[in-house]
């Protein structure tokens, strides 16, 4: 089952999403992927609005901070307002490792907070903690 | 006894009549005694009927009322006693005639016969038939004390005037009650003028004894204002600060002087002008006339006008003073207000602009950075890709990108620490200094020629450890870095310096020529090229920025070639050990 799990990038910078999905396919971990650039594209894929097909559960978020029209801590701020989305898993992704990006995002109940490395061997980690992550952590059940 | 014409006898009667002459000639010398005394004595004297008219007067009576004898035979006692006397003169006179006193004695005024006031003392007591009640006359002793008289007046006047100035602020009120206590006391009439700003002099206070000539004066005063430059009275006055003193204004001197002309309809027949004047200064004048030319001022009155022009100087400069320190400290309290309100917009400034900065820093941090890291990545992925495909300058140019762009990318690292340099607070925690230096030069991994060499003690202090941590890591690291052997010596020590502590950083390195030790505190200097030795150029200024941010100061002993000293003084709070 968690084979099938969903990772849902949430990332304006095309290099960056780049970053991400050449390192899951250097590590040969396959999963659904789906890109999308700022948070307000995110909410639509995650409920299925504006034209987007409706992400499943189980998925893991991977949410960059800077970003255009709603940023990361904003979309984290809606997801937990949302009675459907609120159990959402959520890692921040950021280059920002300012305090008060952290204290934003662990309010808002992150299952963490990543920095991203530069492209190399740092990245890998990250990837790997995600793929352990998903094997081990058992996920919550689906929203009623 | 006289028979047929022929004298019969002679009758003789002798009367001795030695006691009789005798007597007549006492009665005449006493006579003669009495009107000696009575004339030559120093005091006035008279005999008055009891209905008041004068029966005998001496000539120093006649002379203390300007009357000669004839006159005086013609008049009463009453006629010429001041009205506000007479009722007392005479209320005692009927107590001497109903019998029921013998004498009395007062003080009273006359009028004398040139309309000025005498002043006298007064005894007066009765001559009684034997047997009877009602006097036949009186005999009234008079002595002139219009100078003792007029002492007292100028004392009383003083008087009077030390309630006023002591009781009201020295300011035009207080100016208007001394006009009102001068006239009619000491003169008929006064002006005050005061010396204002721009030399323009103001009559503040003024009056006349009789109110229609008060409009008038007003008139006068209103019609020509003074000049502080005229040559007339007051301005010279105000000018020299000497009196001015004309006890008889004549006639050819109204003539010569158009002033004094226009001041004749209300009366000008003796003047004082004294200046109100007070530390070298004066501040105005009082002007004192007498309309009655039998009333001139004396020598005595212009004594008494000056002190007391003294006295009003001192309360209108007392005022003054008040006044200007009340002023000023209204100007200081509210210059006061002034400047906190100005250290409390500047500091809100400051917290603003500060803030802006930390923005700025942080979207520096970010912004800057996430294309860098895109770059690196992008290289890094060519690489990866492409490596073998590429030519040789091509990978070493990949290679040189790479380098540039994490230079770049601590560039920005620096800048945010800079910013952001002792502004994030830390708690306080007791430090020991041997430890962290030990720990800071350790972390830094030396290449292994390096030794750390510690002063004894190294004391246990109370401070934020990370910013210390920060500034130790600089200078430890720089010379480390900037050597120019395999192998070096640094050594630290530490000062008590009272509430501060004295770090001092030394090493065995090259140096820095004295040219350089005021730039190399500043951002983003170095004085090596980047490609030989890594640096951003900001550690220093970080360093500087953090000991400055805690009240201490930083300094650099080095001559090119005998390595480098760097000192810098940090806030203990309290040392533990």
């Amino acid at each position: 089952l968690n084979s099938r799990i969903h990772i849902l990038l949430v990332e304006d910078d095309d290099v960056d999403a780049e970053l991400v999905t050449r390192a899951f396919r250097r590590e040969k971990i396959e999963h659904p992927f789906t890109i999308v650039h700022d948070g307000l594209e995110a909410l639509d894929v995650l409920r299925g609005t504006g034209g987007h097909r409706r992400i499943e559960q189980p998925y893991i978020i991977l949410l960059d901070i800077n970003m255009p029209r709603m940023n990361g801590i904003e979309f984290l701020q809606a997801v937990r307002m949302d009675p459907q989305l609120k159990q959402s898993i959520v890692f921040v992704l950021s280059t920002s490792n300012g305090d008060e990006d952290r204290l934003a995002a662990y309010e808002r109940q992150v299952a963490g907070y990543l920095l991203k490395a530069n492209a190399g061997d740092d990245f890998r980690h990250v990837i790997r903690l995600l793929d352990i992550y998903r094997c081990v952590v058992e996920f919550p059940p689906e929203a009623t | 006894m006289m028979v047929k014409g022929r004298p019969l006898y002679v009758g003789a009667m002798v009367v001795d009549i030695t006691e009789r002459k005798l007597v007549e000639q006492a009665l005449r010398s006493s006579e003669e005694r009495f009107r000696s005394t009575f004339e030559q004595v120093a005091v006035g004297m008279s005999h008055v009927g009891i209905d008041g008219r004068w029966l005998r007067v001496n000539d120093r009576l006649c002379e203390i009322v300007g009357y000669d004898r004839h006159e005086m035979m013609q008049r009463t006692f009453q006629s010429i006693t001041h009205p506000e006397d007479l009722a007392g003169d005479l209320a005692q006179k009927e107590r001497v005639v109903a019998g029921e006193i013998d004498g009395y004695h007062m003080e009273k005024r006359y009028l004398h016969k040139n309309g000025s006031l005498v002043w006298v003392n007064l005894t007066v007591s009765a001559v009684r038939p034997p047997g009877q009640t009602t006097p036949a006359y009186l005999i009234a002793v008079v002595e002139d004390i219009t100078e003792r008289k007029s002492g007292e007046i100028r004392l009383q006047l003083l008087a009077d005037l030390s309630e006023i100035l002591a009781t009201t602020l020295g300011d035009v009120k207080m100016l208007r009650s001394v006009v009102e206590l001068l006239v009619p006391r000491l003169a008929d009439w006064c002006v005050v003028n005061v010396l204002a700003q721009d030399d323009f002099i103001e009559p503040v206070a003024f009056t006349h004894v009789e109110a229609a000539k008060t409009i008038e004066l007003a008139r006068l005063i209103e019609e020509r204002p003074l000049a502080a430059t005229g040559d007339d009275g007051t301005p010279a006055v105000i000018r020299t600060g000497s009196p001015y003193f004309a006890p008889e204004i004549t006639a050819a001197m109204i003539a010569d002087d158009e002033h004094l002309a226009r001041l004749v309809p209300i009366g000008v027949a003796s003047m004082i002008i004294v200046p109100l004047r007070i530390r070298e200064q004066s501040l105005g004048a009082i002007t004192l006339t007498r309309s009655n030319p039998n009333r001139c001022f004396t020598a005595q009155d212009l004594g008494v006008a000056e002190e007391l022009a003294r006295r009003v100087a001192m309360a209108v400069d007392n005022a003054r003073l008040y006044h200007e320190t009340r002023a000023t400290e209204a100007q200081l309290r509210q210059l006061n207000e002034t400047l906190e309100e100005r250290v409390t917009e500047r500091t809100s400034e400051l917290e603003r602009s500060n803030r802006e900065l930390d923005r700025f820093a942080y979207v520096a941090s970010h912004d800057l950075k996430a294309p860098l890291r895109a770059i690196e990545n992008l290289a890094f992925w060519i690489e990866e890709d492409a490596y073998n495909q590429l030519p040789e300058a091509s990978r070493t140019h990949l290679h040189k990108l790479r380098s540039r762009v994490r230079r770049m990318e601590r560039l920005l690292e620096d800048l945010l620490s800079y910013s952001r340099a002792g502004r994030v607070l830390h708690e306080p925690e007791e430090v020991d200094t041997g430890a962290l230096a030990r720990s800071v030069f350790d972390l830094l991994a030396p290449p292994p020629g390096f030794t750390l060499l510690l002063s004894d003690p190294m004391p246990i202090i109370y401070t934020q450890r990370v910013p210390l941590e920060t500034v130790l890591r600089n200078l430890v690291g720089n010379a480390i870095k900037h050597h120019h052997r395999e192998e070096g010596i640094i050594e630290i020590a530490v000062l008590d310096a009272g509430e501060q502590v004295e770090f001092s950083i030394r090493d065995d390195g090259p140096g820095i020529a004295p040219h350089y030790h005021g730039r190399v505190f500043e951002m983003f200097q170095t004085l090596q090229p980047r490609d030989h030795v890594e640096g951003s150029g900001m550690g220093l200024a970080i360093v500087k920025k953090l000991v400055e941010s805690f009240g201490g100061t930083i300094r650099l002993h080095s001559v090119e070639g005998a390595g480098a000293t760097f000192c810098f003084t940090w806030p203990k709070s309290k040392v533990v050990t």
